[in-house]
This record gives structure tokens, C-alpha cells and sequence, in this order.
């Protein structure tokens, strides 16, 4: 293992918030069995004065994990010298077994907590903690999640050995290699160019309708779209918009952009991706709590401001998108293949 | 009979579970009706300021309910409890609780500081309570350099300045000589006449004696033995 300060504070502050989580879902359990709002009963008012302080030491875990994700990402770039072969995020990835598997976890979790904070921050909206029953019955299924990522981040970064020769982004994100990085990578750019920007339209439509107009499809729709976007998206930046920034036609990778030589660029790209996914899926995945009296009417002012989040958010990941496209000197024809022949 | 405040069943235990534990209140039931001046009279110990801070939102019951203008005030949150606390009581302690070395003005202003009103109007209100209460050339002195009765005076001032519904004080005459007691229950009988509840937690003889008292309830060992209504 690599004694790296961001290792040991990921492997540190993910035992602190599972033991949190532990100790929160032993209350979860009691809750989903025992709570009663109706009740003054002496097991009923503990149970309830349990709950805030339990919501918020737990809302303050998730919140790490949620910028944990951001450290992961920060770390692993950080110590990419560390290993022949590799040149950013990627090569260190896959320098031992378990690290994609370990950041893939670590964006569900940072989607799954998100919405966890999104729904106390809610509930403690209402006089009566009307959703204390289905948070914590979250908190039953988030806690299996922060496990499995202590795992995985664990293992991997108690497997890193810095002699072992890695391969890189290079190999990985090339469009004659295979699976699923060669296979984004080779996607033809201007088809793909037209599928994002098409998306994004339909998002950015989609939310200033339900801006305009109060259906619960529509928000929905809102959050489904926004879903699809964020895959395309990912897509799209090892397909096309990595190019651009990077200035070749054959550098696919979506690490590199966190490094200095390109502005660090990945972090606002991707803080305005992740940022406008959250944002855009919370109206249809609330849309459920409406019909709960106490809490209508904050919901509504909530979500209006979740929306406009979403539409800023979408906007300020397409400017950065878009920008070395626009105002940079490399130019992009036909697919990738193609345009090397033009430089 | 309307209710502005009921209590059902009303624990207090502190401690808890532990060799140490204490039941301050016990099983209490009340009500009090809007406009009500009620003496909570009792022994040390009895449970009176463990009532009035219960009622008062300043602490959390063990069990039971506590309905004030119909909102059960022991299942909110901190957040709405405090909020609750500040547009429904006024309080007036023991000990006064001013804080010496800020001036009559400043003081009486305090309560107000956490609410949405503008200063001009906040000072206002100030300068007219103080009026009102015969403090109107003091307002600028800092609070140490008051006399005891003046101090008490400042200190209605400063529970009247969120214009409470509701006004709480404990033991408000125990540091008060007996002409200073009847001066403070008498500028309590004019707040009462302007439609206020309020509740006194006291075993002084001149306060549940006097004719401002609307209703006199005797605690003992954390129960009521005299006065309940239920």
C-alpha cells in the first residue's frame, strides 16, 4: 500500500461513515419497527430526539461521501508518477484488480447519498418529520453500499505495488483496442457531436417546461432524460469532447483533463455533469412525497430551485464543453480517424 | 372553555435510567385558558420551573403532551422550537439574566435580533416599552448602573419586546424587597389587562395572593395537589 495522505483519509473517513451508518441503521431498525408520530409515549419522543441527532451526524457522513468521490479521482491522479506506464487516473486504475470497480461504486454512492441528504434536508422541512420512516429505511440500503466500497477502495489500494508496469489511457481508450473504453472511443464523433447536443436540447426544453408548467410527468421525463444525458455524456467526452480539449485526434481519455497541463479542466466539466445530473433527477424521484400536506408547498419551492440548479448546471457543463470546440484551434471532420488525416 | 395551553400527562424525568434519577414531574395534566394569570405555588423542588420550562419550550419532556394554541410544542424540532419560543413566550427569570454592560436599550432589543425586523422600527418599539415602564430617561445607561427594581423592569421590558402571547416568570419577586414585589405584580396586572396569559412560578405569598391572580395551582413532588382541572 501506498501511505498517500488522500488513501489513508479515503480509507480512514470511509470506516468513520460506515461505523456511522452502523450505528444509524441499529436505529433504522428500531424505527421501521417501533415509530408512531401519533404517540407522546416515552420510547416514542427518544426515538424522535434519536432521530435528529442520528439524521445529522448522518448527514454529515454522506456528505464526505460525497465529496470522497472528488478525492478519490484527486488521489489517484495525484500518485499516477508512482507507476511505470502510467499517466494520469487510468493507469493507475489499472494497476490493481478492483479499481474501476471501486469508482464505479463510488459515483453510485455519491448519487445515493446525495439523494439521502436531499431527503432529510426535506424532511426536517415538515413539523412532523413526515418521511423519517422511508430515510431511514435508505439508510438500510445505503450502508450495505458504504460497505462495499470500504471493501473495494481497500483492496485496491492494499494491491497497488508502484514496480508493477501498467498500461495506460493510451491502450485503454484507443479505438483498436477492445472493450468498453475502445469501444466509446471509436464511437464516430459526428454522429455522436449530434446525439449530446440533441440530449442536452432535450433537457434543457424538458426543464424550463417544468418550469412553466406543474405536471408530474413532465418531471419525470425531467428526471429520465437527465439520466440518459449523463450516460451520453460520459460517453461523449471519451468520444469527442476529450479530443478537442486535448488537441489530438486519437487521445480519448477522460483522466487526463484533471491534470494542470489542461486548466484541470475535468473538475468544473465534471462538477457541472454530476451537479446537473443530481439536480435534474431529484423532481421526478420526489414526486411521490406531493401528496403529503406538510410538505407540499416547501416541495414546490425545493423543486423549482433544484430545476434552475439542473438548467445552470447543464449549462455550465456544455460551455465547458463546448468552448475548446468553438474557440480552439483543432478542428474535428468527419469522425476521429478522419480528422487525423486533416492534421 | 377555550385552552391556549393543556398539558396530558407530563413526565419529567431527569437522569434518566441512572442511579441518579430524578422524576421532577409526574403524570401532570392541565389547562390554562387565553388570558389566564395562573401561579404555579410550591416548595422548592415541587417541579414549578420544571413546568414553566417545559410549557415554555426551554427543555423537552420526558413523555406526555404539551399543547400550546394547539401545536404539540414537544414534537418539534430545535429549529421550529426555537421559533415557536420566540413569537409565543416572553420570559422573566430569577436572576434578571441581563447582561450588565450593554445599555437598558440594547438589552431590551436583544430578543428581537434573530427576527426580520428592521432597526429603526426595533428601537421604536423599544424606546415605547420603556416608556411605558417609566425607563425612558435610562435607556442609554448600561444595565449595571440600575437599582434592583429597575433591572426587573428592564427585564419586562425585554420579555415584552416580541409581543409574546404568552408571558412566563420564575420566582419574579425573590430578589425584590416587599415594595418592589408590589410595583412588579402591579405592572403585571396592566399586561394582564391587555389580554396576555401568564404563568408565575412562585412560593412568595404576596404574588398568589394578589388580586392579579386569576388561578392558583399547588405542586408537590413533582405532581399537582391543588388546582388541577382534571
Amino acid at each position: 500500500m501506498i501511505l498517500h495522505p488522500g488513501i489513508l483519509a479515503l480509507i480512514c473517513g470511509s470506516g468513520i461513515v460506515l461505523l456511522m451508518l452502523l450505528y444509524a441503521s441499529a436505529l433504522a431498525l428500531k424505527i421501521l419497527r417501533r415509530w408512531d408520530f401519533t404517540s407522546s409515549s416515552e420510547e416514542q419522543l427518544s426515538l424522535e430526539r434519536k432521530t435528529y441527532l442520528a439524521s445529522t451526524i448522518v448527514n454529515y457522513a454522506l456528505g464526505f461521501e460525497i465529496l470522497s468521490l472528488l478525492l478519490f479521482i484527486y488521489t489517484v491522479d495525484e500518485i499516477h508518477p508512482l507507476f511505470v506506464g502510467a499517466m494520469c487516473a487510468t493507469g493507475v486504475l489499472n494497476a490493481a484488480p478492483l479499481g474501476w470497480a471501486a469508482l464505479t461504486v463510488k459515483i453510485v454512492i455519491f448519487f445515493a447519498a446525495a439523494l439521502w441528504v436531499a431527503l432529510n434536508h426535506l424532511d426536517t422541512q415538515a413539523e412532523d418529520i413526515p418521511l423519517t420512516r422511508r430515510k431511514f429505511f435508505a439508510l438500510l440500503l445505503l450502508a450495505p453500499l458504504v460497505a462495499a466500497e470500504l471493501y473495494l477502495q481497500t483492496a485496491y489500494f492494499l494491491a497497488l505495488r508502484p514496480e508493477v508496469i501498467t498500461s495506460c489511457c493510451g491502450s485503454l481508450f484507443s479505438a483498436a483496442g477492445s472493450g468498453v473504453a475502445a469501444e466509446l472511443a471509436s464511437l464516430p464523433a459526428e454522429p455522436m457531436i449530434a446525439v449530446f447536443y440533441g440530449a442536452a436540447l432535450l433537457v434543457l426544453g424538458c426543464a424550463l417546461g417544468c418550469l412553466k408548467w406543474q405536471g408530474a410527468w413532465l418531471r419525470t421525463l425531467l428526471s429520465v432524460l437527465t439520466a440518459a444525458f449523463f450516460l451520453v455524456s460520459l460517453a461523449a467526452i471519451v468520444s469527442f469532447i476529450s479530443l478537442y480539449i486535448y488537441e489530438l485526434p486519437t487521445h480519448h481519455c477522460p483522466f487526463d483533463i484533471f491534470q494542470g497541463h489542461y486548466g484541470f479542466i475535468g473538475y468544473p466539466l465534471y462538477l457541472g455533469l454530476f451537479g446537473a445530473t443530481l439536480f435534474g433527477i431529484l423532481p421526478g424521484v420526489f414526486q411521490s412525497l406531493k401528496p403529503l400536506s406538510s410538505l407540499g408547498p416547501e416541495l414546490l419551492r425545493l423543486e423549482r430551485s433544484w430545476i434552475l440548479l439542473a438548467l445552470a448546471l447543464t449549462l455550465c457543463f456544455l460551455l465547458l464543453a463546448s468552448w475548446p470546440m468553438v474557440f480552439g484551434n483543432f478542428r474535428l471532420a468527419g469522425n476521429s480517424d478522419f480528422s487525423s488525416r486533416l492534421f | 372553555m377555550d385552552t391556549l395551553i393543556r398539558t396530558e400527562a407530563l413526565c419529567k424525568i431527569y437522569n434518566s435510567r441512572r442511579p441518579d434519577e430524578f422524576c421532577a414531574l409526574d403524570q401532570i395534566s392541565l389547562s390554562i385558558a387565553p388570558g389566564e394569570v395562573t401561579a404555579l405555588k410550591g416548595p422548592s423542588g415541587s417541579g414549578k420551573t420544571t413546568l414553566l420550562s417545559l410549557i415554555g419550550c426551554m427543555g423537552r419532556p420526558t413523555s406526555g403532551r404539551i399543547l400550546v394554541g394547539g401545536k404539540d410544542v414537544a414534537k418539534l424540532s430545535e429549529r421550529f422550537l426555537t421559533r415557536f419560543r420566540r413569537q409565543t413566550f416572553g420570559f422573566i427569570f430569577q436572576q434578571f439574566n441581563l447582561i450588565r454592560d450593554l445599555s437598558v436599550l440594547e438589552n431590551v432589543l436583544l430578543p428581537l435580533y434573530p427576527q426580520p425586523t428592521g432597526v429603526a422600527e426595533m428601537q421604536q418599539r423599544g424606546r415605547d416599552l420603556l416608556g411605558q415602564l417609566g425607563l425612558e430617561s435610562k435607556q442609554q445607561l448600561k444595565v449595571k448602573q440600575l437599582s434592583g427594581g429597575e433591572q426587573q423592569r428592564v427585564a419586562i421590558a425585554r420579555a415584552l419586546i416580541n409581543a409574546p402571547e404568552i408571558l412566563i416568570a420564575d420566582e419574579p419577586t425573590a430578589h425584590l424587597d416587599s415594595k418592589l414585589s408590589a410595583d412588579l405584580l402591579d405592572i403585571l396586572q396592566g399586561i394582564s389587562k391587555t389580554g396576555k396569559t401568564i404563568l408565575i412560578a412562585t412560593h412568595d405569598p404576596l404574588v398568589f395572593n394578589h388580586p392579579l391572580i386569576s388561578r392558583t395551582i399547588e405542586m408537590r413532588d413533582g405532581r399537582i395537589i391543588e388546582g388541577p382541572d382534571s
